[in-house]
């Protein structure tokens, strides 16, 4: 609390940064530019609770003012006017507010439209060509229509109460040529109100609240959604996924053995298959209400996998996303980690080794109708954060939020051996020929271990600042990926133990990082939901 | 590095351009590696055929040929009618065959003038008399064996010589034997000398013996005719006591039998 919030100004043509504004502190909620472009008003969040007026040519504030009085509440949307240069408006929480700039005299005054009985939070505003009418979005769901001139309430619609928008309208838009309003809203639908009653005239429903509208052309628009869809809507409203990606937090990646064409990305509620070269998601598997944490496929690329936050292995056929089995309780809260063996028999059963938030290791026999719990191995006091199994299938490694990694023996259900290091291990790889291992974690370090008697061999600090989640080693053992809180993909040279690539994209903390069995790509994922695919061209 | 930000959704594919694989009725037999679907392609086809002589063809139609006259009239001259076709005709080598010609340079012997003269055939029987000759033939002799060694007197013996050597050898064997074993005892009997043992005297150790087995007899005869009950203590006793001296006297008579025994006078 209490940092600066920027305002960046960038070149679009040419995609750098032109100005950069710190006077509001911690939040920017809105920002609009005056019709010449001369002028940029800002508006800042609950904490800041300002208006500020930029000179966009000078790079300068002109003025500045309390977006409302005290006793008001929160102001959260602003809107400029389209002729008029020196006037704007904003609206909130009982409040609608007409602003005017005296640019010569660097000042703003506040007048607050009058809307009588009505109280309304406003979510959003638009106003008309002419300046005469805003058009007010509130989470009450119905559209204010105020006048600009007179700054009294005209209208709100739709005229009856029941047709109100469920979960607020959170955005607006006028057409550009018929007397019509659009609004988005909460529960995704898109609906068309005519001008003046406000009346419904076309409505459709998209996936997601409806944050933003925008029209491509006079007939046709896109429309933006909470859960990161883009669709296309066209006269009609007939509404066409453009774009989709992930909402939350991405947990996991997955690539198919010996496939590097997919990969599969575990989210908050849903499980999705990529295409790796065209980026286009193949396949959503979702299970409402839950979160998926880890997630692999099965060695013949028959079945996904998944660990889910109400400690269960579900699998899905990869085709369809049909369910092919469910184990319940396989941990007690939260299963966090998994990993598959090759099949052992002729019939392609084979085992899962997974890890939960309860810190056990749970190794499952899985056949075609039956899974059952062959052992647990209960030695880790943490979370359970990434598990490997030799290319033998005998042996395998798990590493803990407890400051432990244990080698398993897949055989008698033991220890074999402990690593011990003052971190919350994050990930944990084996060397390609298995004589070493690779951990990471919250100490910012990667250390290299003998795989055969636990000894540390080397540390590496390889993060200046945060905890290291992703890490992963090229198959060849040359290079090995990691990536984390600092927000870097790093590609390390393993023998030398320096930085070799740096790739610079995400916005958050990374969460996972895959190299792609080819060796050709890094997928990494961060908690922004974003999943970015990099090129690895060693050499 | 610049990253590659995922979008588009599954349904963002166009189906008229796509094979997607169809998902089979058992979800356990799906494949992740069946689900990226397959770009479609139009079949290529063969460039369209064309005759090499379309354009003679094309030609001939524009000199102004009829329709259903194509045959058209024969342009080759036949021959006149005198040249009609003969037999043969067709076979008229064109390079004729190479006539082989002799060496006419060369003058051989006349032929005689006389006839031969021609035997007359004989009545011999060839095949009666060849066989005839051979039943009455005597066989060859076939070559000398030389001379039967397992005939020999001493066959499969030790030679003579060797005989002889062996019991020379066998003699000298046992005289050394014999002398060391003299010399043995000799060293023996020397060091007990030093030791201060003395052979026992034949006739001392026969009186000795003698004198034992007269006392083993005396008291044998008393043990024989002890009581059969031996209930009182004073009766064990005196028992067990016999047995013991029994005992002892047979170990000693074992000792004397020996031919052998020497005293020591040191250790008096």
């Amino acid at each position: 609390m209490g940092f600066q919030a920027d305002i960046i100004i960038w070149d679009f043509e040419k995609r750098s940064l032109l100005r950069r504004f710190s006077l509001h502190k911690v939040k920017v909620q809105a920002l609009a530019f005056s019709p010449n472009g001369k002028y940029l008003a800002s508006l800042g969040g609950q904490d800041d609770n300002s208006v500020i007026v930029w000179d966009l040519e000078q790079g300068a504030a002109i003025c500045g003012s309390p977006a409302s009085k005290d006793s008001a509440g929160q102001t959260l949307t602003l809107a400029y006017l389209n002729n008029d240069d020196d006037t704007f408006v904003t609206g909130g929480n009982c409040i609608l507010r007409v602003w005017e700039l005296n640019a010569a005299q660097r000042k703003v005054r506040a007048t607050d439209c009058q809307t009588g009985q009505i109280k309304r939070i406003v979510m959003c505003i638009t106003i008309d060509a002419t300046d005469e009418f805003m058009y007010c979005g509130t989470t009450t769901g119905d559209l204010l229509q105020v006048n600009l001139k007179t700054k009294l309430f005209k209208n709100s619609g739709p005229p009856k109460d029941k047709d109100f928008f469920s979960m607020g309208i959170l955005s607006v838009a006028l057409h550009p040529t018929n007397p019509s309003v659009l609004v988005g809203c909460g529960d995704g639908t898109v609906s068309s109100l005519s001008i003046p009653k406000l009346n419904i005239t076309k409505s459709a429903k998209v996936k997601g609240s409806v944050t933003s509208l925008n029209f491509d052309d006079e007939k046709n628009m896109w429309v933006g959604t909470g859960y990161s869809n883009v669709y296309y809507l066209n006269s009609n409203f007939e509404a066409k996924l453009k774009l989709a990606s992930h909402y939350s937090t991405v947990n996991d990646i997955s690539f198919p053995d010996n496939s590097s064409e997919v990969f599969a990305t575990a989210s908050d509620t849903d499980v999705r298959i990529w295409n790796l070269n065209t980026c286009q998601e193949l396949l959503r598997v979702a299970v409402p209400n839950l979160e998926c944490k880890c997630i692999t496929f099965k060695k013949d690329g028959t079945s996904l996998i998944s660990g889910w936050n109400d400690g269960k292995i579900r699998a899905f056929g990869p085709q369809s996303g049909r369910l092919q089995y469910e184990i319940n309780d396989a941990h007690k809260k939260c299963v966090t980690a998994l990993a598959v063996t090759d099949p052992f028999n002729s019939r392609g059963e084979f085992n899962i080794v997974s890890g939960g938030e309860d810190g056990q290791v749970r190794v499952w026999k899985i056949t075609k109708s039956v899974q059952t719990l062959q052992n647990a191995m209960k030695e880790h006091k943490g979370t359970v954060t990434c598990i490997r199994i030799r290319k033998n299938n005998l042996e395998c490694v798990s590493s803990s939020s407890d400051g432990s990694c244990i080698i398993w023996d897949l055989t008698r259900f033991v220890r074999n051996q402990v690593l011990f290091a003052p971190s919350f291990f994050k990930a944990v790889t084996y060397f390609p020929d298995e004589s070493q291992l690779l951990t990471s974690g919250t100490d910012r370090k990667v250390a290299y271990w003998e795989a055969f008697d636990g000894s540390l061999i080397r540390e590496l600090d390889a993060s200046q600042s945060d905890t290291i989640n992703g890490l992963e080693i090229t198959n060849d053992g040359k290079y090995f990926v990691i990536g984390g809180s600092d927000k870097l993909v790093k590609v390390y040279r393993y023998e030398e133990g320096d930085v070799a690539f740096v790739g610079i994209g995400h916005s958050t903390d990374i969460t996972k990082v895959r190299i792609s069995p080819d060796g050709k790509h890094i997928v990494t994922a961060s908690q922004d939901a974003a999943v970015l695919t990099w090129a690895l061209k060693a050499n | 590095m610049y990253p590659k930000v995922l979008s588009a959704a599954a349904e963002i594919q166009d189906s008229n351009k796509f094979y997607v694989n169809p998902v089979p009725p058992d979800p356990f037999e799906e494949s992740v590696h069946k689900l990226i679907p397959i770009e479609l392609r139009k079949e290529e086809k063969a460039a369209r055929y064309k005759s090499v002589h379309a354009y003679e063809v094309k030609a001939e139609e524009k000199k102004g040929k009829k329709l259903a006259a194509s045959m058209g009239k024969v342009n080759i001259q036949p021959n006149p009618p005198q040249e009609f076709l003969r037999k043969g005709d067709g076979n008229v080598r064109l390079i004729p065959a190479e006539v082989f010609q002799c060496d006419k340079t060369i003058l051989r012997d006349p032929l005689p003038k006389d006839r031969g003269i021609i035997p007359k055939p004989t009545e011999k029987d060839f095949i009666k008399l060849n066989a005839l000759e051979n039943i009455h033939s005597i066989p060859k002799k076939t070559k000398d064996e030389g001379p039967n060694y397992k005939e020999k007197k001493d066959y499969g013996k030790v030679p003579g010589y060797l005989a002889k050597r062996i019991t020379e050898q066998q003699n000298i064997k046992q005289q050394r034997e014999l002398e060391y074993s003299e010399r043995k005892i000799m060293e023996k009997r020397q060091s007990e000398l030093e030791r201060g043992l003395v052979p026992l005297p034949e006739e001392e150790r026969l009186k000795i013996l003698n004198g034992l087995k007269n006392n083993w007899e005396r008291l044998n005869s008393d043990y024989q005719k002890l009581s059969l009950t031996v209930d009182t203590v004073p009766k064990i006793a005196r028992k067990v006591n016999m047995e013991q001296q029994l005992k002892q006297l047979e170990e000693q008579l074992a000792k004397f039998s020996n031919s052998n025994i020497m005293v020591n006078f040191n250790s008096m």
